[in-house]
């Protein structure tokens, strides 16, 4: 016990010592996309090909595009497709060198130092999300522009997104956007069957919606034609 | 809701492509060639014994050159050492790194183990050997079967089905390469009898999985369920034409290990590339049938195990070098027994005069 703390415990009328604030949640970051406002205009994959120099051909994010028949009419969704950064990755325990973790702040990533390049994390995705990087020998994934992030920058699909269809933020911070996004609406997740908890949310996503990926039987050659309407 | 078309989609390549379909093939097919050996050493019989030998020999030769598909499909080949040091109890692989590295030297002991006296026992290095041949069987169900991504793995009867079309492959291989230097193992209906059940069972495990549905019609790649259907009839094939007797090496045996071998690559193609152009939802493009590996690449690893072989049957055909003999104890040998006096003309078992 130091003097000071002494001399208070002794004295009449000494302050009270306030309690020490419970330390901060942690960050956890998450992306919320809104399918209403995405126009499917793909500059997003445009400024992730230019910030991150992906391969020609390779993408890291992409909108892909759907047509679905929804009681009997046809639909259209234009659905941004990027790494979930699941809470629980199934690739992450896959890699046989220890190259993909998963940061304090929720990020899966890949260190290419580590990375054997054998494509085992690719075949463990459920969303199809990553791919083997054939410049780096490594594979490659979304890092949801971690390096611009920690510099205290947005990502680079969320800056040069002309919708505002894509949020990303700090989901433990009840101030953030991301956190009143998912208060305020309704939002899932791409697949949640698979058990990864992916901490993409889409918000207009249609319910029961499957990814091509998740059921390779389903027939997939029907076209929406006059003849469906009559 | 359903999902109807994909109008604008980009999608990844395939990763796993011809050099995974030949090393699955050749490590589980070496699996089952030390299987063979071991359960041919264990019957004792005579007529066995060369099967226990080239299946060791088989065994170790495909354990050596299948890692070199895996090792050359990986884009940093020079980082395959990390994956020791770095085990990953989550990996299938890193499990797998290690059932192969104990299979490779199980196999080596077992082959010197043939030509010289070892300083382990023999019942070591069989235990040794059933203990790695079995990991490496199970490590590749559960790398196929729990790859998270790839919808059709995930079937059992796709794991079934390479692990069932591998036992006729290193079975047969192992049979031939015993007739091939005078043995008669092959006209053993037992040795017959089980690579046919192999190859009847892989082939009907993927017809029948056709016909539930399964495979057939799965988008992506069009010609990967006719692969899979040839596939399933070669095996079939093979089956049969185990179960005749061979008389010659030009005979049944050398087309049912052919048909055997190519139902097997075909099948572990089909499966492998059709699982993922379906995962990655690859409705207008093709896989690469080769990958990025070109036509020497990926005969490099058999041209190596028929090297291997070569060099096998050039040792093999040497003699021996025996076991000392236990000195006997007995009252009868405690005396120094009477030497005979040899007569003049008397000669020695290789005709040398005494």
């Amino acid at each position: 016990m130091e003097r000071r703390d002494f001399l208070e415990f002794f004295s009449f009328g000494g302050k009270k010592r306030e309690a020490a604030p419970p330390p901060p949640p942690p960050q956890r970051w998450v992306m919320v996309v809104d399918l209403r406002r995405c126009v499917g205009c793909q500059a997003c994959t445009v400024a992730c090909a230019m910030e991150n120099r992906t391969p020609l051909g390779e993408f890291r994010t992409s909108v892909n595009d759907f047509e679905t028949l929804e009681q009997g009419r046809p639909r259209k969704i234009l659905l941004p497709a990027l790494c979930n950064h699941c809470d629980n990755p199934p690739c992450v325990p896959a890699c046989p060198a220890k190259a993909t973790f998963r940061r304090a702040d929720g990020l899966v990533l890949v260190d290419p130092q580590r990375c054997v390049g054998c494509g085992y994390c690719v075949l463990n995705c459920p969303y199809s999300a990553r791919f083997l990087n054939r410049q780096t020998r490594s594979a490659d994934k979304c890092s949801l522009c971690a390096h611009r992030l920690d510099a205290g920058l947005l990502p680079a699909c969320v800056e040069t997104c002309i919708g505002k269809a894509r949020t990303v933020g700090d989901a433990n911070d009840p101030a953030s956007a991301v956190a009143r996004l998912l208060a305020e609406h309704k939002a899932v997740t791409l697949e949640p069957k698979a058990g990864a908890k992916p901490q993409v949310f889409y918000i207009g996503l249609p319910e029961g919606m499957a990814l091509p990926q998740a059921d390779p039987a389903a027939a997939r050659e029907r076209r929406v034609t006059e003849e469906t309407f009559r | 809701m359903s999902t109807l078309i994909e109008l604008t989609a980009f999608r990844h390549q395939p990763v796993w492509e011809m050099q995974a379909a030949l090393y699955l093939l050749m490590i589980q097919a070496g699996a089952w060639a030390m299987l063979s050996g071991l359960a041919a050493q264990a019957t004792g019989a005579e007529r066995q014994r060369g099967l226990g030998a080239w299946g060791l020999l088989a065994a170790t030769g495909l354990g050596l050159s299948a890692p070199l598909n895996l090792i050359a499909e990986m884009l940093g080949p020079h980082k395959f050492y990390t994956l020791i040091p770095r085990f990953n109890l989550s990996s299938p692989l890193s499990w797998g790194v290690a059932a192969i590295s104990l299979f490779v030297l199980a196999g080596a002991l077992g082959c010197v183990g043939l030509r010289r006296p070892l300083p382990v026992p023999r019942k070591a290095v069989a235990g040794l050997g059933l203990l790695a041949a079995l990991s490496v069987l199970a490590y590749t169900w559960f790398e196929i079967a729990r790859a998270a991504g790839v919808p059709l793995w995930a079937d059992p009867y796709a794991s079934a089905v390479l692990l069932a079309s591998a036992l006729p492959c290193g079975l047969g291989l192992a049979l031939w390469l015993d007739m091939a230097h005078g043995g008669a193992a092959a006209q053993s209906l037992m040795a017959r009898l089980v690579a046919a059940l192999g190859a009847l069972g892989a082939g009907g495990t993927l017809a029948v999985w056709g016909l539930l549905g399964s495979w057939p019609g799965t988008p992506g790649w069009p010609w990967g369920s006719a692969l899979l259907a040839g596939s399933a009839l070669a095996l079939l094939l093979a089956g049969a034409l185990f179960l005749d007797r061979p008389k010659s090496l030009s005979g049944s045996l050398l087309w049912a290990c052919l048909l055997a071998l190519a139902g097997g690559l075909g099948a572990r193609l089909g499966i492998l590339l059709l699982g993922q152009s379906a995962a990655l939802g690859r409705a207008q493009g093709e896989p690469h049938m080769l990958g990025h590996a070109d036509i020497l690449g990926v005969l490099a690893t058999p041209a190596l195990f028929v090297a291997l072989m070569f060099i096998a049957s050039i040792i093999m055909g040497r003699p021996a070098k025996k076991e000392p003999a236990a000195p006997e104890v007995s009252a009868a040998s405690a005396a120094p027994p009477a030497q005979p006096e040899a007569p003049a003309d008397a000669q020695t078992a290789h005709g040398d005069p005494a």
